[in-house]
């Protein structure tokens, strides 16, 4: 049995592209740095996986450096270049909060169906990956709902009928802000 | 940051000091920005409540508020939005880095 149980973790510590028998690794056509990704080979495809590392550095960094530059040149959230941008900056950066922890939940619920199909065993080691599933969406939630709060003031802000729906949006985006500053830092380090 | 410091899983690995300092780095900007953001917001509804201000049109405006958002384009009203910015950024890197393992799979073990 512990030598069906290495068999299974081998099969998903490493990804299929980094299986190999021989000592020089087959890559697939996938760079050595893509290729030493331990997530399921789906996720090493380069368009997904560049997408989802672009996602955070130039980009999100520039959206909000950008809606700085705005707000430097004296825009409030009544004109709209800085919720504008705000909003690109806070959607990109759930999305991809969303979408990571998706990643990781996802292998892990693939990880425990595989442990649990070798071992037979209904709880034991199955529930240890439930556990920590749960951990990593409860973190995950905490950042979501606060940021989607945000998200939803400043689009008010934006496409408020009424000027006094746009108002109204800028203080409830006033009042959540400082809310997921903190957030961040309690959920990220999870 | 305990848990960092005294590792009881994965000891051979030793303290990740990348880690500690990622960490303090976060909590140091998350600081600054709840520091001068109460900073903003005392001025705002105590020290200079009745504060009135032009707006762009020239159009007299009062209130902690009004205060505030003009007071967003300068300096002091840019350093928390900077660093929550600075924060998110290294936030979602933290959050990227996990797709990449720091130690590479074995082949055959």
């Amino acid at each position: 049995m512990p030598r069906l149980l290495a068999q299974v973790s081998n099969a998903y510590s490493a990804p299929r592209s980094t299986v190999a028998t021989s000592s020089t690794p087959q890559t697939s056509g996938l760079s050595p740095f893509l290729a030493s990704c331990t997530l399921p080979l789906w996720v090493t495809i380069p368009p997904f996986h560049t997408a989802a590392v672009l996602q955070t550095n130039p980009i999100n960094a520039g959206m909000g450096i950008v809606a700085l530059y705005f707000q430097w040149n004296g825009a409030t959230y009544d004109t709209l270049g800085l919720p504008n941008f705000s909003l690109s900056h806070l959607s990109i950066s759930v999305s991809l909060n969303i979408l990571l922890t998706l990643m990781i939940v996802i292998r892990l619920v693939l990880h425990g169906r595989k442990i649990r199909t070798a071992t037979g065993s209904l709880a034991g080691i199955s529930g240890l990956y439930n556990t920590a599933s749960t951990m990593l969406i409860e973190s995950c939630a905490l950042f979501s709902i606060t940021s989607l709060l945000v998200v939803g003031a400043l689009a008010a802000v934006i496409y408020g009928f009424t000027p006094n729906i746009s108002l109204i949006g800028s203080f409830i985006a006033e009042i959540f802000f400082p809310i997921l500053a903190e957030i961040q830092v309690r959920a990220f380090p999870r | 940051m305990a848990a960092l410091l005294k590792p009881t899983h994965r000891r051979e690995e030793g303290i990740k000091w990348w880690l500690v300092f990622y960490t303090i780095a976060m909590f140091l900007f998350v600081t600054v920005y709840t520091a001068v953001n109460l900073h903003i917001q005392s001025t705002a509804f105590i020290d200079d409540r009745e504060a009135n201000v032009s707006d762009n049109d020239g159009i007299l405006i009062s209130g902690p508020i009004w205060y505030q958002t003009f007071i967003r384009g300068r300096a002091l009203g840019l350093v928390p939005n900077v660093m929550f910015n600075l924060n998110n950024w290294l936030a979602d890197s933290l959050l990227v880095s996990s797709l990449f393992d720091a130690a590479p799979a074995r082949p055959g073990v």
